[in-house]
């Protein structure tokens, strides 16, 4: 039910012209290549090494996969994720530590 | 200005070491924390933080139970405070960064070209007045009221271009060709007056007229009005009477004084009787002629100076009145010759310093009594009289006839001897207003 409200909001924000993920709340990736990623909207960090991240997004998260990962800068809304990434896996589940709440 | 804000607000880089610095980076992304170069490296976490966010941290450390160590500082703060032991580095820094600053805002030099007839320091004492000078604040340059005002004072001028280059202001003018300089000195002083612009300048006043014309109460046409007086006894060589009545002619003799043409024109009806009289400004080119009587007597001994060879030179440095000599000694010797060479310092084309560099060289002297022999007072007396002829030629006096001997003797060498000369040497004077109805009654304005 949340996923079919999910279409009707980004399928409205662009008939409005309006960006979709700022009415259904998704989180936006930027690749740069395979070396660079930048991250808007996202919710936290579960998970922080040089060779793998996973964060947690509103619906759903992600984990990156790289080598020499880091994070160029941090801040609430956004993130730039730097270093050869490898691979990146989405996770459309809810994550547990999301019910607990955290 | 993510890098305008590290650098002015400074950044520390922190090692954070503990079992939850997941959670670090969440509660500092909660608490609006802005963190850059975040890397884990073995379990130990490596962030850079501003300084004013590193306060915050406080709470989070409790919480979260990590060490956080300063690795690293930089940025604007730290800078000043580690300046703050080099006092003069750091002053000197700003000195030179407010010299620039006022030094780039100040007109520094006015380079003018193209100008032939009118010479440059002419133009630079005309813009003077009207502020423009080495020195004067670059914001108050105008160029198209520079252009306009030299138009207007220098009627030369055809063609003016100012540009302000940087510090500099460069004028490039074009001279028409027709126009030569004037000689005569009273029409340079009139230019003169004209193109200092200030207010006190005045329409050229009319030749022979009287001084102080505009307190007088005469008609405009009787203020011009004037009569041409001998200057010196002669006789009249020659007359060419442009305005006026003349009352002597060609080869009459008259003294000093003596009205030769009037400025007073009577004017007679159909009876031959005066109505009244016109007043004019008397016009004429008259030559007279005279004798001019020649003395003079130049002893054989002589006194000149014998320098005894002994010499000092001393530099000195003036500024305005305060001289600094290095190295001086005062001359013992009584008589001394002080030879002076300046070199005023100039910073610009004209912008001249109030300080001099110079040298003083002192010669000591003594004074010799020599007996001259006949060449060499032959050639002191030609000498003398070749002095004499270029005074009366730059004064505009022909010589018509030369009897000026030198004679030799024992004691002296005497020049004597009569000069003919032809001068225009005639003065004007106010006319008498004579009172038309009385016809006799005659009064003189004068001031």
């Amino acid at each position: 039910m949340k996923r079919r409200s999910s279409h009707i909001l980004m399928a409205a924000g662009a008939r409005m012209h309006l960006p979709p993920e700022l009415l259904a709340q998704e989180t936006r990736l930027t690749f740069s290549g395979q070396y660079g990623i930048t991250i808007e909207n996202y919710r936290k960090i579960l998970l922080y090494s040089d060779s793998h991240i996973r964060l947690l997004f509103v619906r759903g998260g992600v984990d990156i996969y790289g080598d020499g990962l880091h994070m160029t800068y941090y801040v609430k809304e956004e993130l730039h994720i730097a270093g050869r990434i490898r691979q990146v896996l989405f996770s459309h589940d809810e994550h547990p530590a999301k019910r607990r709440g955290i | 200005m993510r890098l305008f804000s590290r650098i002015f607000y400074g950044s520390v880089e922190l090692r954070i070491s503990g079992k939850d610095t997941v959670r670090f980076l969440n509660l500092c992304s909660a608490r609006n924390l802005r963190l850059y170069r975040v890397r884990m490296d073995r379990e130990i976490l490596y962030v850079h933080m501003l300084i004013p966010d590193v306060k915050q941290l406080l709470e989070i450390r409790r919480k979260t139970h990590c060490r956080i160590h300063i690795q690293k500082k930089a940025g604007l703060p730290y800078l000043c405070y580690r300046c703050g032991r080099r006092k003069a580095f750091f002053s000197g820094f700003f000195l030179a960064v407010i010299l620039y600053t006022l030094l780039s805002s100040v007109l520094w030099n006015i380079h003018i070209t193209g100008n032939r007839q009118i010479g440059t320091e002419t133009i630079l004492a005309v813009l003077k007045p009207f502020g423009v000078f080495c020195g004067m604040e670059k914001e108050h340059v105008f160029c198209a009221d520079i252009s306009a005002h030299l138009r207007s004072v220098f009627p030369e001028i055809i063609w003016v271009s100012t540009t302000l280059q940087g510090s500099e202001l460069e004028i490039q003018v074009r001279e028409s060709p027709g126009v030569q300089k004037t000689s005569d000195d009273s029409t340079e002083q009139e230019e003169s007056k004209k193109r200092e612009g200030s207010e006190t300048s005045e329409e050229p006043v009319p030749r022979g007229s009287l001084e102080d014309s505009k307190n007088s109460s005469l008609e405009p046409l009787q203020n011009t009005c004037c009569d041409l007086r001998a200057g010196t006894d002669g006789v009249i060589q020659s007359m060419i009477v442009r305005q006026g009545i003349p009352v002597h002619h060609q080869g009459d003799f008259v003294k000093k004084g003596d009205i030769i043409v009037e400025g007073i024109l009577p004017i007679y009806d159909d009876a031959g009787t005066v109505v009244r009289n016109a007043y004019v400004h008397a016009d004429a080119d008259i030559l007279l002629a005279y004798r001019r009587f020649y003395y003079q007597e130049l002893p054989r001994k002589v006194r000149i100076k014998s320098y005894t060879g002994e010499q000092r030179q001393s530099f000195f440095l003036q500024y305005r009145g305060m001289r600094i000599r290095l190295p001086y000694q005062k001359s013992n010797d009584y008589w001394i010759d002080c030879l002076e060479k300046q070199h005023p310092i100039y910073l610009t084309e004209h912008g001249k310093l109030p300080i001099l560099v110079g040298t003083e060289t002192q010669k000591a002297y003594v004074w010799e009594e020599k007996r001259c022999s006949d060449q060499e007072l032959l050639a002191a007396g030609e000498r003398e009289l070749s002095r004499i002829y270029e005074d009366l030629r730059k004064k505009g006096v022909q010589i018509s006839e030369n009897n000026v001997k030198i004679n030799l003797t024992d004691a002296s060498c005497r020049i004597k001897g009569y000069l003919g000369l032809w001068e225009m040497a005639i003065q004007e004077s106010p006319c008498q207003i004579r009172d038309e109805a009385v016809g006799k009654d005659d009064r003189t304005y004068e001031q």
